[in-house]
């Protein structure tokens, strides 16, 4: 549990909060429900996601990501709800809502006879065409110059998730739908598509990223949204999901007694003994006041120091004994 | 609309199988011409004189028309059946329809460039075997056209092209909807075919042992029907309607009627179903 990798998030997520006015929402999703049969898949969910930010969805396996996004994207019909896409009602006018939508759902799936870049013309098409010159801007984005007349079918996953991003940029869209776009690529690949998606979103694009790489989204996104049995069980600021689980962590030279003084704090929720050390749940400018605490009672401090949760800690405290994360 | 189609068109010509079976169709249909070339060797005159008329202009034309019914029955069915089916198999409705493209107009664009691609498994066949017939009639001192080329000949080939364009269209829009409503290219290419097997069979059971009713009924099937176009009207020269025999205009309305219903069907389909990822 550390929060040095938090910083990259903070400081990109500051900027584009510069950068952009932050109210108006670009998404909104409220009551979003989905049956199959007598299973609710995705029940009552609501979200709002606003200009310019990146926001994550994660759930275990099951949760009903990918059926929420396929609602919001027009491919599932929902039992109830209502979606609205940068001011278009989505279900009433689903060409309008989506018009400045890119999106890719799971693995991005083309046709496997045709060349990648046949499949982006084909997409193109499909939004009234485009000329060759963004076609090219997009694939040398992606990194796929140079592969583009190879058919589809013989790309690796790492390839074809990257045609599945040129194909979603294609048109410029404000609101960028991703659903797991690292999925398949090497460590380097990977990098890559995390510092595109900070690219993007620091040009003012507002994205929907759905990964199961817990320190990918920490890292990437300004707020989450986790979905579990279909229901939104958390929705709130990266940040103030990583303060929440904080912890400081505590060495003395006597900690047996120390626990029980500090037990007696009023402001110290809860003391825990984890081998020589004691874990502290308190509030983070209340370091110097614990110091003195200690002091007026003899006890020599060894270490002192605030230690944040990650977002996988926190996922797995919350969703409980889900099978995988994802 | 337009671009849509050319959308379509560009995955239909880009994929193997339109001209696999493009090259089949045409291939078989070739064969016949040239084996009936070929059967003139060892003939009696009187054969001979017959395949010398069939395998000439204009006869050669309705010739080719009954070798569409049999063949390009088959051939556009399966494409149009893969043309559907594959979208499902491969999940690639999904990175379409996300794009917002209207469910309605997507499935308008693929059926208006089938019919265009029927249009080349018709023309095209017909074309072939015209070709064909020019050094055959050459070879044995034919006339190249047996008959005066005036307004009622090219009347009659343009109502035989449509005709013989309409039996084509017919099973390949009920082999598209059945690829849609079974999302997969082989239950599409397994229905159609087994559908047209199945006529045969069915029709030949009810005529033969059937009640009267069934008897009438078996007249209205897809098969039979086209059928009848194809005997008794698809020719040059006035048509007359055998007792018993759905007249033309029955006929083509039948077809007509089969070919929208499919149609009417797929869209319902397809206007409310989830779109969920690959087979």
């Amino acid at each position: 549990m550390t929060a040095t990798i938090g910083g990259a998030r903070t400081m990109a997520g500051a900027a584009r909060h510069d950068a952009g006015a932050a109210s108006d929402l670009v998404l909104r999703v409220t009551g979003l429900t989905k049956r199959y049969g007598a299973r609710t898949v995705v029940d009552g969910l609501d979200l709002e996601v606003r200009r310019g930010e990146v926001f994550g969805f994660l759930g275990p396996n099951g949760a009903g990501k990918t059926t929420a996004m396929a609602m919001i994207l027009g491919l599932v019909a929902p039992h109830a709800g209502q979606i609205e896409i940068l001011g278009h009602d989505a279900l009433a006018d689903r060409e309008a809502a989506l018009r400045r939508v890119g999106a890719i759902v799971e693995t991005p799936t083309y046709y496997p006879y045709l060349s990648g870049l046949d499949n982006l013309r084909v997409l193109a098409l499909a939004r009234g065409g485009a000329p060759q010159g963004r076609l090219d801007e997009v694939l040398r984005l992606v990194g796929l110059k140079g592969r583009e007349r190879d058919r589809f079918g013989s790309y690796s996953l790492g390839m074809k998730q990257r045609l599945g991003i040129a194909g979603a940029l294609l048109h410029e869209p404000e609101l960028l739908i991703l659903d797991e776009p690292s999925n398949g690529l090497d460590p380097a690949g990977m990098v890559e598509i995390r510092e595109l998606i900070l690219r993007l979103a620091h040009d003012g694009r507002t994205i929907v990223l759905c990964s199961h790489l817990l320190a990918e989204v920490q890292q990437v996104c300004d707020r989450v949204l986790i979905l579990a049995g279909g229901r939104a069980i958390v929705q709130s600021e990266v940040a103030t999901l990583l303060s929440q689980g904080a912890q400081t962590v505590l060495r003395v030279d006597d900690p047996t007694r120390a626990a029980g003084i500090l037990r007696g704090v009023a402001w110290i929720e809860e003391v825990a003994r984890e081998g020589d050390a004691l874990l502290l749940t308190m509030p983070p400018d209340r370091q110097f006041a614990l110091g003195q605490v200690l002091s007026e009672h003899g006890l020599i401090v060894g270490e002192m120091r605030r230690e944040e949760r990650d977002l996988e800690s926190y996922f797995l405290s919350i969703t409980g004994d889900a099978p995988a994360p994802l | 609309m337009m671009t849509l189609l050319r959308m379509e068109l560009l995955k239909l010509l880009k994929r193997p199988m339109t001209w696999i079976l493009t090259a089949l169709l045409h291939g078989a249909i070739g064969f016949f011409a040239v084996i009936a070339f070929l059967e003139l060797r060892g003939d009696s005159p009187d054969a001979r004189d017959q395949i010398l008329g069939n395998g000439t202009l204009p006869a050669i034309l309705p010739v080719t028309t009954e070798l569409l019914y049999v063949l390009g029955t088959i051939a556009l069915p399966i494409l149009a059946a893969s043309s559907i089916g594959s979208e499902y198999n491969w999940g690639t409705l999904r990175p379409m329809l996300a794009t917002g493209l209207p469910r309605g107009r997507f499935l308008a664009a693929k059926l208006l460039a089938l019919a265009l691609v029927a249009v080349a498994y018709v023309v095209g066949p017909l074309l072939m075997n015209a070709a064909l017939a020019v050094p055959f009639a050459s070879l044995h001192d034919r006339p190249i056209v047996a008959v005066t080329v005036d307004l009622a000949w090219i009347g009659d080939l343009a109502a035989m092209v449509g005709r013989t364009y309409l039996i084509v269209l017919v099973p390949t829009l009920i082999a598209f909807l059945i690829g849609l409503a079974g999302r997969s290219s082989a239950a599409g290419i397994g229905a159609a075919l087994g559908l047209i097997i199945g006529q045969l069979f069915v029709g030949m059971l009810l005529l033969e042992f059937g009640p009267a009713w069934a008897k009438a009924v078996v007249k209205f099937f897809p098969q039979q029907v086209s059928m009848v176009i194809n005997e008794h009207y698809n020719g040059f020269g006035p048509a007359v309607t055998p007792p018993d025999v759905l007249g033309e205009g029955q006929a083509l309305l039948t077809l007509g009627v089969y070919g929208v219903a499919c149609l009417i069907v797929a869209f319902l389909i397809f206007r409310r179903r989830d779109i969920r990822g690959a087979a």
